[in-house]
């Protein structure tokens, strides 16, 4: 019984995973990337224009290197861009969001009044705004960092974007998006507005930003936005949402804010550059972390990186606890931990059986898709 | 005939809601000729029929239109990964005229 519904839920998913990647692969050829390993540090950057419909990419207005355009959106777009590289290589030495120096291509003036940003799997994907809510998004340089961040976390923890291993995937991207702008800007903790899409809100709106890492709740109170920010940074606050579209399955961009308080307040206790001791604790979590890791996962395992980057007991190993500590999430004693390790322990061989079973799969469609492709050249 | 259109999702989703209604009785006679066209182009009826499974995208808007013609009555639903020129178009016109 469990044996055959495990089967179905594996078929269901590898379906799923294989008519996206059929997509993909057609979205590959349109923009004739190769799949080659660029060297680090060479930024690989092309803005399309996608004039107001919904058919990605789009134009190519700008490539790597090229002047800048006449168009605001492009410009910004291609910087953003720039400037999330810049951080992710220069502070991580990772080489762009596959850490294979992938291409990162965005696409500008997409739809018509068209209020949001998004990352596809494969691109960036952004809207004019409507003006009266929301400017063009390609204003906020954190927004375009969240979204590539999106894209380092499916590459990393791969965090599935559901409960609260959800909100961990939105709250890593609040966080490094937050980051890119600091570094972008030179801002340490006290500079910097911890803001989460603050270039973005048209003036004459009771919002500050759409979200604040700083105080969550507070970046807006308008009925033209649903009403107050409902962001918790407390768990007794966690807010119970179904795990349906309707729900932000899960309310993932609202319980956000629960671990993206926990990361100001190391980085305030701290001070200087949050980039500098906070940033590195919570990208080597990242890199530790896997799909399933609930917020105790990460207030674990965070307090271990700060140990061992800094020294058991050091300010930094006392920041991340007194900070865990505050939001209600006190990463575990060490004993419970070992169990915890060896319960991430199955689910990572679990998954792996999965993943090679996907891959094979995917293997073949890939093959077909060459063959396909073949027979029409 | 009468068309609602609700929108779930986006880069933070509880700022982003929104919902409209269109009836197609309280159309001026060239808005509602449009809105036939629009619709046609779309062959909404079908769109479920020939889209891919939903995959929890972050930050990506979902659609859900429901649509109630006489006592025909059907739900389609649609995120940005899935997107025709079509569709895209109507949902558009569809939130321009509720305004
Ligand atoms: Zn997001």
């Amino acid at each position: 019984m469990l044996r055959q519904e495990e089967d179905r839920r594996l078929r269901d998913a590898a379906l799923r995973t294989l008519s996206l990647t059929i997509r993909m692969h057609e979205r590959r050829n349109i923009l004739g990337a190769i799949a080659v390993t660029a060297p680090a540090g060479q930024r690989r950057r092309t803005i399309y224009d996608a004039q107001r419909g919904s058919q990605l990419p789009g134009r190519l207005v700008r490539g790597e290197g090229d002047p800048p355009s006449s168009d605001a959106s492009v410009n910004d777009a291609y910087d953003g861009l720039g400037a999330t590289y810049d951080f992710f290589n220069d502070i991580f030495q990772r080489n762009s969001i596959d850490d294979r120096g992938m291409r990162l291509d965005a696409s500008v003036h997409y739809s018509q009044d068209y209020d949001n940003a998004f990352w596809d799997g494969q691109q960036m994907v952004f809207g004019d705004g409507d003006g009266v809510i929301f400017l063009n998004f390609t204003k906020a340089v954190d927004v375009i960092g969240h979204e590539l961040t999106h894209g380092v976390t499916q590459h990393t923890a791969n965090l599935s974007y559901h409960n609260q291993s959800g909100a961990l995937n939105e709250s890593v991207s609040d966080v490094f998006g937050s980051l890119v702008k600091q570094y972008h800007n030179n801002q340490d903790v006290e500079s910097a507005d911890w803001l989460i899409g603050a270039g973005i809100m048209a003036p004459g709106m009771n919002a500050t930003a759409l979200r604040s890492m700083k105080d969550p709740g507070s970046a807006y109170d308008d009925p033209k936005l649903g009403g107050k920010d409902p962001q918790p940074k407390q768990m007794n606050n966690y807010v119970q949402l179904p795990d349906t579209e309707d729900g932000d399955f899960g309310g993932v961009h609202i319980n956000s804010g629960i671990p993206n308080h926990a990361f100001y307040l190391i980085a305030e206790q701290l001070g200087g550059h949050a980039w500098e001791r906070a940033g590195h604790i919570w990208y080597s979590a990242l890199r530790q972390l896997w799909p399933s890791a609930q917020f105790s996962d990460l207030a674990n395992i965070t307090f271990e990186v700060a140990g061992t980057l800094f020294g058991a007991g050091s300010a930094e190993q006392q920041a991340v606890r007194d900070a865990w500590t505050q939001v209600g999430v006190a990463p575990a004693p060490l004993r419970r931990r070992m169990s915890m390790t060896s319960a991430k322990r199955a689910a990572v061989k679990s998954s792996e059986t999965n993943g090679q079973k996907l891959k094979e799969s995917l293997d073949r469609v890939s093959l077909e898709i060459q063959a396909i492709r073949n027979s029409l050249t | 005939m009468r068309i609602s259109l609700e929108r779930t999702g986006g880069f933070h989703p509880p700022a982003m809601r929104r919902r409209c209604v269109v009836d197609s009785q309280s159309l001026t006679e060239p808005d509602a000729r449009e809105l036939e066209r629009l619709l046609q182009a779309t062959d909404l009826k079908d769109v479920n029929q020939h889209r891919d499974p939903v995959l929890p995208m972050p930050d990506m808007f979902s659609y859900k239109i429901d649509v109630e013609d006489g006592p025909e009555k059907y739900t389609v639903r649609v995120s940005d990964a899935q997107m025709s020129e079509a569709l895209s178009h109507l949902i558009t016109w569809l939130k321009e005229k509720s305004r």
